[in-house]
């Protein structure tokens, strides 16, 4: 489906109980793009690819991805989409009980792929990730930054066409953020992979992404390209990019 | 009760209960997860032999002591080994290792699947396109299903081998004769129906606790929570449905029961 979006979410709404976190959120993600969804913490972004995998499930709007409206799709065909969709966690979520190598293949193997195949890809993107010779370690034996590289491995392991990231730099020192950071683009750019971000890194977020969506109050207020979105007129998009003007400029505006 | 209270006691049975039937519906499809169900066979299973053979022989010493003194006061000393075998067998085996197992294995899954829930491992399942309860719960249940009755049958031997101990120890009864008197009051069904009703406090122990790990939120003290909840509802469970069980069985087998 060249041209047409791989992913449009249109007015969706999701609360848990009485809070409200999504409330009108409308995005549209054109293959090979790179966009990143900017907020502050709590303002639903990871709420946001949650849905997109079909993890939760909207209460109302419009959520299409290659195509096909997730909410009507049946259990089958919800894990069918799933192969076209990486998914890497902020906790990096790797199996603890088995090893990296196993970890990496574990998509893989589910795939019915012959074990040769499997070790010679495993072999590959571990390789890619600068994590050759690791692969007998168990995840609680490595670093964060270590953890979300084979997160990485394991997402890609299907080549997905879409990438979601849930904040992969956060909680890691600034080398590490930089270098994660820079995987990511590059791997999404090799393996043409569209590829959605969610974090409030804005350093890493310029780098890895074409284009950003600002997240507020359960909606996308502004979208655009950095420098736009950066000198816009909305507060809480100034406020983001510019954190030392404090709040008063924010505040009066509200 | 308020209504709320209520309504949701409604809401969580009808959530355990599609639980279970998924989870069963799951356990008779292709393909069977071995590698999880092996693993399961040994952490619950092999690993509560020792816990299981010990509270037996412990259970098997205890009640020929007890008993002794109130069957000597009817000349009655001869009916020792037959009575213990018929508690043991019949009741206090298949209840004393259900209740073992609530205890170890329902702990065990309430509190992994719990871990597993809270770090985010079975949203990252799911995200591989792996049908999550289809990949951990039938290894836990199945595994549960087929450990309780070997269990039992391991309880009752050391209780019966307690229950021998005592006994010669005082009077000196052979091993031969006390075994010919233990089974003189006690058909092969009795033992059949009383040991194979565990399977049905296997199911409830490995699907109840799956239900509650698999539903663990609030971090660290929603693992504690699902975890405690898994032993307690396991036992509850466990207990009520033995007196159904034990009302079917005399109901359907009315020379067994």
């Amino acid at each position: 489906m060249p041209g047409e979006a791989i992913l449009r979410l249109t007015d969706l709404r999701k609360s848990f109980g009485d809070l409200t976190v999504l409330d009108g959120m409308s995005l549209e993600v054109g293959p090979g793009e790179r966009w990143c969804i900017l907020g502050r913490s709590g303002s639903g972004k990871s709420v946001t690819l949650k849905l997109i995998s079909g993890l939760l499930r909207p209460d109302s709007g419009s959520l299409r991805v290659r195509g096909a409206e997730v909410s009507d799709l049946s259990g089958g065909e919800l894990r069918r989409l799933r192969r076209h969709i990486g998914f890497l966690f902020q906790t990096s979520a790797l199996f603890d009980s088995y090893t990296i190598a196993e970890n990496v293949a574990f998509p893989l193997l589910r795939e019915r792929q012959d074990e040769k195949t499997v070790r010679e890809r495993v072999a590959e993107l571990l390789t890619r990730v600068g994590l050759e010779g690791h692969g007998d370690k168990h995840p609680d034996a490595v670093s964060g930054g270590m953890r979300k590289r084979v997160g990485l491995c394991r997402a890609l392991a299907l080549e997905p066409e879409l990438l979601l990231a849930d904040e992969p730099t956060a909680g890691l020192d600034p080398v590490t953020a930089h270098d994660i950071g820079d995987l990511l683009a590059e791997l999404s750019e090799e393996r043409s992979v569209t590829l959605l971000v969610v974090t409030h890194d804005l350093d890493s977020a310029r780098r890895v992404c074409q284009r950003a969506a600002f997240q507020h109050r359960g909606h996308i207020a502004r979208q655009g390209a950095f420098d736009e979105l950066e000198g816009g007129d909305l507060p809480a998009v100034r406020r983001f990019f510019h954190p030392e003007a404090g709040p008063a400029a924010e505040e009066a505006t509200r | 009760m308020p209504r709320r209270a209520i309504s949701e006691a409604f809401e969580t049975t009808g959530d355990l209960v599609v639980f279970l039937w998924r989870s069963l519906v799951a356990a008779l499809r292709r393909p069977v997860e071995w590698r999880e169900l092996t693993r399961h066979l040994h952490l619950l299973g092999v690993r509560s032999v020792p816990l299981v053979a010990l509270a037996g022989l412990a259970v098997g010493i205890v009640w020929s002591m007890h008993t002794r003194a109130v069957f000597e006061r009817f000349g009655a000393e001869i009916a020792i080994p037959s009575g213990l075998a018929l508690a043991l067998i019949r009741e206090t085996g298949p209840l004393t290792t259900g209740l073992l197992v609530a205890g170890r294995a329902g702990a065990s899954i309430g509190a992994e699947l719990g871990s597993l829930r809270i770090s985010e491992q079975i949203d990252a399942l799911e995200a591989l396109a792996v049908d999550s309860i289809k990949f951990l719960v039938p290894s836990r249940l199945v595994a549960c299903v087929l450990i309780l009755p070997i269990l039992t049958t391991v309880i009752n031997t050391t209780g019966l081998l307690g229950g021998f101990l005592a006994e010669t120890m005082i009077s000196g009864i052979s091993l031969e004769l006390f075994l010919s008197r233990a089974f003189e009051g006690l058909s092969f069904a009795e033992y059949l129906t009383a040991t194979l009703k565990t399977c049905v406090f296997g199911f409830l122990i490995g699907g109840v606790s799956s239900y509650l790990g698999f539903h663990a939120s609030g971090g660290s003290a929603g693992v504690g929570r699902a975890t405690t909840q898994s032993v307690v509802w396991s036992s509850l469970l466990l207990i009520v449905v033995n007196v159904l069980l034990v009302r079917a069985i005399s109901f359907l087998f009315p020379g067994v029961g």
